[in-house]
Order: structure tokens, then C-alpha cells, then sequence
């Protein structure tokens, strides 16, 4: 992986290991000087090595995440790759016909745009090798013809739709390397008799055949036999899928092109990765020979890399993104091990200060260790990040399995240890720095005698002007957010001004209680207001944009306003809970003491509910949205536009008119088992807008459908021209009327970016907005590569997302296709409705047998729609437990918590069991006090993750119809179940431990 | 009674009066390497509604004998009997309610749990035993009043002061209205003019509900004040006091 956030890796690097090793120089040198601080330390890590280890796991929980997040991009980008150079093997450039394929990123069921004539002639290769002649730029350059080919085999009867046939000349393996078969062995291209192919494996199985099998290929309508010669394993490229290996001159006739290519390969120096970077100068080189041609160099080794790069920069930040919540608990969990462990050691920390010790040593003292544990934490949290990301790509591996030609592979680069290291220790330096700091301002006499530092006021002068620098920011950040059009900062702002002017207001007369609780209010109510609330109030306001970021800025805003409405009101909570329970046998002294400790506590209770809020809300919050995402999936007709078989073939031997080549192919299958017969085909053209700022011609497919796809599709449209009340209307306007187009919504430009793995289309229209009420008059100039004629096209209608297999098109009529660009518009992909009772799968498999020779691939669209759901909600459901992870970091804070309880209560515990609490009752006061907390998070967090999802979803439904707010009940309580289970065990060991505390002994210690 | 010497007690034939009886009781604290031998087989008696002041200087044994007397650390040895049940013949949970229902505590440090106001504070023993939330309030606010905490109800112990403090925990161990009440020291952390504060409401209530008191203190002024003074060193009985005139210090003595 090569950048992280736009942020290049190498600089995120050098930047945490700079970070880090400065740290630990300073304190190298500090330590040298403070000898006797860093002993005292150090030495307290060996004292306690269970609690070492315990603290030491505690805070490795930040790094684990980090390093498993950095990992997963990294197989992400190893196997991309992978594959990218299994296909391409060295080929670094191809020259080629302009235009060619040329699809953008457009949806497979449009099929490969269609170029004016794919072949040039043989002396435009030599002007492109006399360019490059001498050049040390490159190591090989040859010509090729590459055609997609149906194949059948005349003794198995097996055919193949799309085999790549590939037609080389003898320099081929010396330019482009060898071909070689399962042993190995080189198989020579020079010595390839006429007629004669080398196939590649997986063309050999699906066809049975072996050496010396014949195969019949299929261009035009005549079969071509060919005798098979060899089988390769390995070479052959640039191909996927099934291939076959002949001599170029062969291919030509076959096709009928003699003396004609359509490709150039150019190997540059070095190996598979390096030698894309010469690419730019290669290019450079050739320019000349292919200007004013309608030939261009394509450096598809560099794109490929940098797309792998892309693929996997954006898996890491979702899951870095998503990880965020895990991490700042991870980050929380940290401060609280610290403050516990100042608390902890408070009377020697007093006695040192009694002895003469200074402030800045304990501070320093305190930094020694806990620099230790942040190193060792660190190492360890790094390293098990590795085999939670190897658990991961286990689970993603399943969800790309659908997927023949990608293979996801473990993989993770040293780097992206390193990183998560330094990271790591660097965070937990931070952290404990400032709790360190907090130690050593301890009043000596009363840390010596064990007596709570006196309750602070609230009112230092310090904290005034904090609050009135959170005021000045908030009011600042406020204009400032609504100029950019900026939710994040307009919403921040807000947020510090609901903080600030509750607290100020503190300082004159208001209690503290009532200044937190406003406060709190303040943010829950702004966050959880209603989807368009605001601009009822003021007209005026303007739509902001958000992005990802809302989710992380909302979840913090509302989980801390929650928790601050809580424990600054916990009696409510307290007498609301001795009613409910109260009466039950033997409750009320433990519920007394239960509910008390944790809601007297407020920091440290503060900090556990926050952490485990914080977990449950995100597992809740996404466990709402994205069934409501797939809930969709479940209407198959609106994302199949309501055709069951998809059908494409190849160029090689197409089909012009299907009604009447079924009428043909009657045998196989009766034209009667269909409803309706649509087809599509992809022309590659050039297109910008009309009146857009960027004038500059973008190279875009556009997609024809023809009169049955028309009337039958079902798609709708989430924005229409004002003359259109119908979703049928628009597309009758589209039939009848020449000129006129439709658009996918992603051309459309959002002013939300929650979008975190979809590439935007190079293609955009500007001027108006996703969720706009009127669809501006827009029109698309397109021009045609070949002859350079330019038209115009009408935008009449933008598509729903969920109008599935026009991803990213611009959809117009084959007869508008056909005035438009000067390629014969040809359909390559059909589109069948079957009648009722009509079995698909027989349908499909009858349509692949009747045009096989037209090289025809079926699939059921169901099928395609759910595969893909599976693999989506495979991933989806691995962030959730990404996420999830975080409550590990929650459970353990419990786990602190009550192992601390223990020690500092060990004198109370001893006075109850003299009053009369037997040891049973003393383990399940504790119990009950962890099942408090954990209980009020999960309830907290729930609430809040279904509040915000609700919002979220209503917002999202302005866009996407059909999206609906669900309760996923069960999976809600799932989460609950397990979360409070996973705390009763971390919370069961000390509660245990406290039962045993023997009175006399704990009431010794005065 | 008849106090003999070595503080063995003989002659004595155990009456409804005696609440407390100890035979032989032994106490080893057995650290691995060091043996410390804390009662060294104690034979003492404790009549019904007598207060008793165990005297002694510090590491003697005041403290581990009233905590084996109370049922809260087990002797290596002997017999506690209270109310005519053998304390250490029954099982951890029987123990523990046996105390919930018989006795009182009264800790030098107070011990009050700092999270809980002060009515809270004294009706947690209620609750142990059984008692009703709102009964329990009800008691605990009567014993508010008894130990003269009036408006102080809703207070937590920090916000009061040791005085007051000692005086919820009087009325925590008083509540539930035991038959004995263990005293660790309750005046060691308390100015003279508080002592007495405290020892007249302990004084008070002794006599009015004719409660046992079983004082360890390190104070002549609070011992005075008892029925009899127990001397301890050593791990063994040394000496017992009989104060003639309760709180005027005269004293009938009996050494070995």
C-alpha cells in the first residue's frame, strides 16, 4: 500500500517512527540523567508481572486495530496486484486503436464498448518499433491480435463462449516471456505448425480436450478448426480466463485481416513492478509515431498498479474509518489504566513526595513505566493485529470467492507493522504523559494517609478560559462551517457553543449538575434532530455537505452528551432502579451498593459507560442501516429493471437481430417462453457537458438499448424532467424521441460523501445535485472518436441507485447510438423476461447452446444480484466485528475497573461482611455493580445507535427510495447479550476475589 | 462472678446471664516463616448487658480477641460460645447471618461506605437482615434522631465530621438492635470532648436497652467508663477491673 488518506505511506512512516524516535531519545536522555526516577519506574513492571501483563494487554488494544486495518489493505493491494500482473505479466504499455474498450467504469452488464476498427496496419508498428529502436527505455515490443473467441470441442462437445485467442509472432516469448507448461517447460511459438494452438489450462478443462484434441473456433459464422499442440500453464498474457496461443498469421486469416494487428506490447526494463515507472519516458518516445493516428499508448501496468494501490488504500481507511470508534475507546481504556495505577500507588507516590521527591519526578517516574508498557504493549498489539487481519482476509477470501479471476492472498508489508508500532506507542506515550501528569499533583498528606483529595470546585480560573476559548471557537467555526457548506464544521461549532455556554453559565450561578446536564441535552437534541428540522425553523439555511466524518463527530457528540445527562443525574437513575428491583429478596442492600459506588464514581464510571456506549452503538447503528441497504436486494425485479437472463456475446460472431436469429434457433428454444427481448450495446465516444466549467473531452461509453429494453425495463428514476410525471414516460420519451438520454445517479454529483469504496465515474454532470427537487435542463455533448462529429443529448431522467446493471451509464436509443457514432451499433447484450412457468435456468442454458457460436454467456440475473449481496454483506458484516472489536476494549475496562474496586474497597468489603454479608452476597454486589454499568452502556448505546440510524436512514431514503428504518430486534439483542455476557466474565474474577476477602484481615488495614 | 487468677474464670456455672463464653481460645498467625502466637488460650466470660473494656498495649491481642469473639477471624483454637451456640461449629453463612441478627460494630475508623448518604448508611444492616425498604427507612431514621443526627439524614460521611460520623456508625450497629456490640477502638480517632460525647450514648444506650458492649480501647477514660476492664498482655488475660460505680472510675481490682 503506498498511500493511507491521500497521505503517502512512506511519509506516514518516517513521520510516526520520527515521532517515535524522537520520544524516546528525549527520554533516553532523561532517563541517563535521572537514574534513580527510571529505576523506580522500571522496577515496578517486575514487581507485578500480572498486572504488567494485564496492562500491557490493556493497551495494546489501540495498536491491534491499527495494525489489523494496515493489514488488510495490504493483502488488498498484494493480491490485486497479483492479479493485475497475472494478466499482464510483463507487458508495461499497449498500443492501440483509440477508443478501444474504452468503457470507463462502467457496469459489465453493458458489455465492452465497441471501437471504429480495432486493427491497424503492419507499417504503423514499425514507425512505433523505430521509435523505440536503441531505446534502453524497454526490453521487448511486439505485435499481437487479440480477439475473444467462442470455442467449441467437436469430440467432448464442450464449448467455451469467450476464449482469448491471442495471435503472436515468434519473437513473442523473448519479448514478453516464455510460455511454458506444467513442467515447466518452454513451449516455442517459432515452432507452432499451421493451424496449430497451445491452450491454456483452464481453456483445456472446460473444453476436455488435450494435445492433439481439435477445437473448432467460431468468427463470423464459419468454424475454424485448429489442432491443439500443447497445453500452458503459465504465460500467454495479456489474458485471463480461458486462452489459447497461435500464430499471428493464422489468427489473420481466420478473422481476415491480414497483415493487420490491433495491439502493440511493450515490456519497458526491469521487472513486473518496476518497469511500469519508466512508462511516462516510453510513452514520450512513442508519441510521435502514433500522432495524428487514431492510435493510442496505453500504460496499463502503471494504471493496474495504481488501481490496486487505490482498492487498497480504500479498504484500509473503511476499516480505519469504521475502527475510529474501537480505537478512541482503545484510547480511553488507556487513560483510565493509568489514572487507576496513579490511584493505585498514591500513598507511595505521597511518601516519595514526603521524602523530597519533586512533582516532575513522579511525573517522571510515572513516564518511565509507562513508557515501558507502551513499548511493550505496542509490539505485542502489532504483531496480533497481524492474526486478526489474517482472520479477516479468511473471511473476506470467502467473499470474493465468487470472483474466478481474483484471488485474495495473505500478505502484509513490514512497513505497516512499523507503523502501527510507532503509532501505537506514541498514542499510549501521549496518553499516559498526561495522566502521569495528573499524579503527581497530589496533596502528600492526604495520599500518605489514604484520604480522598478534597472534591475540586469546579471554578479555577484555567478551566474559565477554556470554556470561554470552546464559546469564541464554537462561535467562529459556526459562519465559518455554513461559507464551506460544511456540516462537520457548522455541526462542531454548534456542539461547542451547546458545551460551552451551559459551563460558562456555571461560573456565574448555575450548578454544576444543571450545566452538564443542559449540556448534554443540548448535544443529544442537536444530533438527534429530526432530517430537515432546521431548515423548517430557518428557510435560509442552506444544505450542507457531510461526509463520513458525521458519523464519527455524531457518535462521540451523542455519546458524551448521553453520558454527562446520566451521571450528573444519577439519582433519577438510582430510584428508578431501587423501584424496579428493589423489592426483589435480598436485592436492596446489593442494588444499594451497586447502583451507589459506580454513579459516585464519575470519572471512572464516565469513562467505562463511554467506551462501552461508544462499541454498542456502533455495532447497533450499522446492524440498522445495512439490512435496510439489503432489504432492497430482496427486490430483485427493481435491481434487474425486471429481466431474468442477461446474455452477452462476444464481437467475433454477433448477433444483429435476436428475434429472428431465436426464430432460427427454434430447436433449441421457442421465442414463446419469453415475455420480452431487450438489448444493449456499449459505443465508446467522448462526452462533456454542455456549459460545464471543464471543457475537456472525456472518453465515456454510452449504452444503446433498443425498443424491447425500453418498454419492458422497470427501472426508476429518482429525478425527471419536469414534462414527465412517470417513470414509463420518461422511458417512452427515450424510445420515441431522438437526442434524449438517461444517466445513472452517481454521474450526478452528491453533497454527501459517504460513499467509501465506490470509484466516481470519470464522467460527471455538474450544476445540479443529487436530491434535487427539479432536474435541470442538461444536455451531453458527445462526440465521436473517429470522425470527430459532435452531438447533443437531452438529459431526461437520472436512474435510482438500486437500477443495478446501468452502473455509471449514460443509456440512450440504438437509432440516437447510431446517428451518433460512426461504429456499427451492433447489440452485444440481451435481455430476456421469461413467461411465467418457464424454468430460467433451463432458459439460460438453452439460449448458451443455441448461439454458442455467437460465443453466448448467460447468467440469471437473480443470481448475479444475490452473489453480489452475499459478497457485500460478507464485508459488511466483517467491518461490524472489526467494530466490534472495540468492546473487547470496553469489557476490559470493567475488568480495571472491578479489579481496582477490589483493592480500594477492601476495608468496606471487610465491614460488610461483618454486618452480615455472607461472601456470596459481596461477589454479586460486584457483579451487579459491572451488569449495572454494562447495562446502562448497552442501553445507552442502543438507544443512541437506533436514534442516529433513524435520522441516517430517513436522510439516505431522500435518495435512495425504498430504503426503510426496521428494528433488526434480534440482532439488537444479540449485542446485548453479548456484550453483558463478554463483561460478566472479566467483571467474575475480582467479584470472586472480593468474596474471599477475609474480614478481620481487611478491617486491619486502617 | 468470680474472677480467678491467671483470668480464668472458674466456679462459674453458665447461666442465662452469660452471653459470652470462651474456653481455651487460641490464636496463631502463621506468616511461613514467623509464628506469632496472638491469644495464647483465653477462658472469659461476658455477663448479659455488662460492658466489658479490653485494655492492653498495642500487639497484646485486644483486637484478635474481639474479632474471634465476634465471629470475623477464626482462632486456631478454643471455643466461642455466644448466646449458648457455639460461634465456630457453624458454617461460614450461618456465622455470617448469626451476626447480621446478634450483633453490632463499632470500628475506630468508623467504616461508613463513603458513597451512601447517612440514613443509607444505617439501614444497610436492615437490609441484610431481611428487613423492608421502607420499614428499614423508617428504622434508620428513628436511629438518625437516637444518635442525635437530626437534618444530618441525607448527608454522606465525608461532608460530616468524625464525631458525627462515629455517631452513624453507632447507630448502624445499634439498629437492628443486637444483643452484642463489638467496639474496635470507637474513640481512637476522636478529640477528648467527642470521647465523651460518644461514650455517654454508648453509656446510654447500655443501659437503657441493656445491650452488651465489648469495648477494645487504648483510653483509661473510656475503659473508666465500662463494667469491667479487661487488661491484656501478651496474649493472655492479665487482669480484670471491676469499675465499682460506672463512670466515676472507682474500681474493685483483682490481680494474680
Amino acid at each position: 500500500m503506498e498511500k493511507l488518506f491521500g497521505l503517502p505511506i512512506n511519509n506516514i512512516l518516517y513521520g510516526s517512527l520520527g515521532a517515535l524516535a524522537l520520544g524516546l531519545m528525549l527520554l533516553m536522555i532523561v532517563a541517563l540523567r535521572n537514574r534513580v526516577q527510571f529505576k523506580m519506574g522500571v522496577r515496578n513492571i517486575t514487581r507485578h508481572p500480572a498486572q504488567t501483563s494485564l496492562i500491557v494487554l490493556g493497551l495494546m488494544l489501540a495498536t491491534l486495530l491499527i495494525s489489523a486495518a494496515l493489514v488488510t489493505g495490504d493483502t488488498m493491494s498484494y493480491s490485486i496486484k497479483k492479479t493485475a500482473l497475472k494478466k499482464l505479466g510483463n507487458t508495461d504499455i499497449i498500443v492501440k486503436v483509440k477508443g478501444d474498450g474504452k468503457g470507463g467504469n462502467v457496469f459489465v452488464g453493458g458489455g465492452k464498448a465497441q471501437a471504429t476498427d480495432t486493427y491497424f496496419s503492419e507499417d504503423k508498428y514499425s514507425k512505433i518499433k523505430n521509435a523505440l529502436s536503441g531505446s534502453k527505455l524497454i526490453d521487448g515490443i511486439t505485435p499481437i491480435i487479440t480477439e475473444q473467441v467462442p470455442a467449441v470441442s467437436p469430440s467432448s462437445r464442450q464449448n467455451v463462449p469467450n476464449v482469448t485467442a491471442l495471435g503472436v509472432e515468434s519473437g513473442y516469448s523473448t519479448a514478453m516471456g516464455p510460455i511454458t507448461d506444467k513442467d515447466e517447460k518452454k513451449l516455442d511459438i517459432g515452432g507452432l505448425g499451421k493451424n496449430k494452438v497451445y491452450i491454456n489450462v483452464e481453456a483445456a478443462e472446460k473444453l476436455s480436450v488435450n494435445k492433439g484434441d481439435e477445437i473448432q473456433l467460431f468468427y463470423g459464422t464459419r468454424p475454424h478448426t485448429v489442432k491443439v499442440a500443447g497445453v500452458f500453464k503459465d504465460g500467454g498474457r495479456p489474458s485471463s480466463g480461458p486462452a489459447l496461443v497461435m500464430q499471428i498469421s493464422d489468427l489473420q486469416t481466420i478473422i481476415g485481416k491480414a497483415g493487420k494487428y490491433n495491439e502493440v506490447l511493450i515490456s519497458n526494463k526491469g521487472d513486473e513492478i518496476e518497469g511500469a515507472k519508466l512508462s511516462k519516458d516510453v510513452v514520450n518516445k512513442i508519441k510521435p509515431a502514433i500522432q495524428g493516428t487514431k492510435l493510442e499508448a496505453q500504460t496499463v501496468k502503471e494504471k493496474a498498479l495504481k488501481d490496486a494501490e487505490k482498492a487498497a488504500s480504500t479498504f484500509t481507511s473503511v476499516f480505519l474509518v469504521f475502527g475510529e470508534f474501537s480505537m478512541a475507546a482503545g484510547v480511553m481504556l488507556i487513560l483510565l489504566i493509568f489514572v487507576m495505577l496513579a490511584a493505585e500507588r498514591r500513598s507511595e507516590l505521597g511518601t516519595l513526595r514526603a521524602l523530597g521527591s519533586k512533582r516532575h519526578d513522579i511525573l517522571k517516574i510515572f513516564v518511565f513505566e509507562g513508557t515501558v508498557y507502551a513499548v511493550l504493549a505496542a509490539a505485542v498489539g502489532a504483531v496480533l493485529g497481524l492474526g486478526v487481519g489474517w482472520g479477516m482476509v479468511k473471511v473476506m477470501a470467502k467473499a470474493f470467492s465468487s470472483v474466478d479471476t481474483f484471488t485474495l492472498a495473505y500478505h502484509f508489508n513490514p512497513k505497516s507493522l512499523v507503523i502501527s508500532y510507532a503509532m501505537g506507542v506514541v498514542t499510549t506515550f501521549l496518553v499516559v504523559f498526561a495522566s502521569a501528569w495528573k499524579a503527581g499533583r497530589v496533596n502528600i498528606v492526604r495520599a500518605i494517609q489514604g484520604i480522598p483529595e478534597p472534591k475540586k470546585s469546579g471554578k479555577a480560573s484555567k478551566s474559565l478560559i477554556l470554556v470561554i476559548a470552546l464559546v469564541i471557537l464554537g462561535i467562529v467555526m459556526v459562519p465559518a462551517g455554513l461559507k464551506a457548506r460544511q456540516a462537520a464544521l457548522f455541526d462542531t461549532g454548534v456542539s461547542f457553543i451547546i458545551i460551552g455556554l451551559p459551563l460558562l453559565a456555571h461560573y456565574l450561578h448555575l450548578s454544576e449538575r444543571a450545566a452538564f446536564t443542559i449540556a448534554g441535552i443540548g448535544l443529544l437534541v442537536w444530533w438527534l434532530k429530526p432530517e430537515g428540522v432546521l431548515q423548517k425553523i430557518i428557510p435560509s439555511m442552506p444544505e450542507l455537505k457531510s461526509g463520513m466524518e458525521m458519523f464519527f463527530l455524531s457518535g462521540i457528540a451523542v455519546v458524551a452528551g448521553a453520558i454527562w445527562a446520566v451521571m450528573y443525574n444519577s439519582d433519577i437513575l438510582l430510584s428508578v432502579v431501587t423501584t424496579l428491583f428493589g423489592r426483589m429478596k435480598g436485592m436492596p442492600p446489593m442494588l444499594k451498593i451497586a447502583v451507589n459506588y459506580p454513579m459516585k464514581n464519575r470519572f471512572r464510571t464516565g469513562m467505562a459507560l463511554a467506551m462501552f456506549s461508544l462499541i454498542v452503538f456502533t455495532m447497533v447503528f450499522m446492524d440498522t442501516i445495512l439490512p435496510a441497504f439489503f432489504s432492497i436486494y430482496n427486490n430483485v425485479d427493481r435491481l434487474s429493471g425486471g429481466f431474468d437472463i442477461q446474455a452477452s456475446t462476444g464481437y467475433a460472431n454477433p448477433i444483429t437481430d435476436i428475434s429472428q436469429a431465436l426464430d432460427k434457433k427454434a430447436k433449441y428454444i421457442s421465442k414463446d417462453n419469453f415475455k420480452a427481448i431487450g438489448s444493449t450495446v456499449m459505443a465508446g465516444a467522448e462526452l462533456r457537458q454542455k456549459g460545464a466549467k471543464s471543457k475537456k473531452w472525456i472518453p465515456y461509453a454510452i449504452q444503446g438499448v433498443d425498443d424491447g429494453y425500453t418498454k419492458n425495463v422497470s427501472y426508476r428514476f429518482v429525478m425527471r424532467s419536469s414534462e414527465y410525471n412517470t417513470d414509463s414516460q420518461v422511458w417512452r420519451a427515450l424510445r420515441k424521441n431522438k437526442g434524449y438520454a438517461v444517466v445513472y445517479e452517481s454521474l450526478v454529483p452528491a453533497k454527501t460523501n459517504y460513499n467509501m469504496g465506490d470509484e466516481k465515474p470519470n464522467f460527471m454532470l455538474s450544476g445540479f445535485y443529487q436530491g434535487d427537487k427539479k432536474l435541470p435542463d442538461v444536455y451531453i455533448e458527445v462526440k465521436d472518436p473517429a470522425m470527430g462529429k459532435i452531438s447533443r443529448l437531452k438529459v431526461i431522467g437520472v436512474l435510482e441507485t438500486w437500477a443495478f446493471y446501468t452502473y455509471n451509464s449514460v443509456i440512450t436509443s440504438q437509432d440516437t447510438l447510431k446517428r451518433m457514432v460512426s461504429t456499427p451499433v451492433v447489440p452485444t447484450t440481451f435481455w430476456f423476461k421469461v413467461k411465467n412457468g418457464v424454468n430460467v435456468n433451463k432458459a439460460a442454458k438453452s439460449l448458451g447452446k443455441a448461439f454458442y457460436e455467437n460465443g453466448m454467456n448467460t447468467s440469471i440475473t437473480a443470481d448475479t444480484i444475490h452473489q453480489s449481496m452475499q459478497a457485500q454483506m460478507m464485508i459488511d458484516n466483517l467491518l461490524q466485528w472489526f467494530m466490534g472489536l472495540g468492546l473487547v476494549v470496553g469489557i476490559a475496562a470493567l475488568g480495571v475497573i472491578a479489579s481496582r474496586s477490589v483493592v480500594e474497597r477492601r476495608q468496606q468489603i471487610g465491614m460488610l461482611r461483618a454486618i452480615g454479608f455472607r461472601r456470596g452476597m459481596v461477589q454479586n454486589t460486584f457483579i451487579l455493580e459491572s451488569s449495572f454499568v454494562a447495562i446502562l452502556g448497552i442501553i445507552i448505546g442502543s438507544a443512541l445507535g437506533l436514534g442516529l440510524s433513524y435520522n441516517a436512514i430517513k436522510f439516505i431514503a431522500k435518495g435512495m427510495q425504498g430504503i426503510e428504518f426496521a428494528v433488526q430486534w434480534r440482532s439488537v439483542l444479540g449485542i446485548a447479550v453479548l456484550s453483558y455476557v463478554a463483561s460478566l466474565l472479566t467483571t467474575y474474577l475480582p467479584a470472586r476475589q472480593a468474596s474471599k476477602v477475609y474480614p478481620a484481615e481487611a478491617l486491619r488495614y486502617e | 462472678m468470680v474472677i480467678s487468677n491467671n483470668g480464668k474464670t472458674a466456679g462459674v456455672e453458665l447461666s442465662r446471664d452469660i452471653i459470652i463464653r470462651t474456653s481455651n481460645l487460641q490464636k496463631t498467625y502463621d506468616t511461613g516463616e514467623v509464628k506469632v502466637n496472638a491469644l495464647k488460650g483465653i477462658d472469659f466470660e461476658v455477663k448479659r448487658g455488662e460492658m466489658v473494656a479490653v485494655m492492653g498495649p498495642s500487639g497484646c491481642g485486644k483486637t484478635t480477641l474481639l474479632n474471634c469473639l465476634s465471629g470475623i477471624d477464626e482462632p486456631t483454637g478454643g471455643e466461642v460460645i455466644i448466646e449458648g451456640k457455639s460461634l465456630y461449629k457453624m458454617r461460614d453463612g450461618a456465622r455470617t447471618d448469626f451476626r447480621a441478627n446478634k450483633m453490632g460494630f463499632i470500628f475506630q475508623f468508623f467504616n461508613l461506605l463513603p458513597v451512601l448518604n447517612v440514613v443509607e448508611n444505617i439501614e444497610l444492616p436492615l437490609l441484610v437482615a431481611g428487613m423492608k425498604p421502607r420499614e428499614a427507612r423508617k428504622r434508620a431514621l428513628a436511629m438518625v434522631d437516637m444518635a442525635g443526627l437530626a437534618g444530618q439524614a441525607a448527608k454522606r460521611p465525608a461532608e460530616l465530621s468524625g464525631g458525627q460520623q462515629q455517631r452513624v456508625a453507632i447507630a448502624r450497629a445499634l439498629a437492628n438492635e443486637p444483643a452484642i456490640v463489638w467496639c474496635d477502638e470507637p474513640t481512637g480517632n476522636l478529640d477528648s470532648e467527642t470521647q465523651d460525647e460518644i461514650m455517654d450514648i454508648l453509656c446510654k444506650l447500655n443501659k437503657e436497652k441493656g445491650q452488651t458492649f465489648v469495648l477494645v480501647t487504648h483510653s483509661s477514660e473510656v475503659g473508666a467508663r465500662a463494667d469491667r476492664i479487661v487488661k491484656m498482655r501478651d496474649g493472655r488475660i492479665e487482669e480484670h477491673v471491676m469499675n465499682g460505680v460506672r463512670g466515676c472510675g472507682e474500681a474493685v481490682r483483682t490481680t494474680n
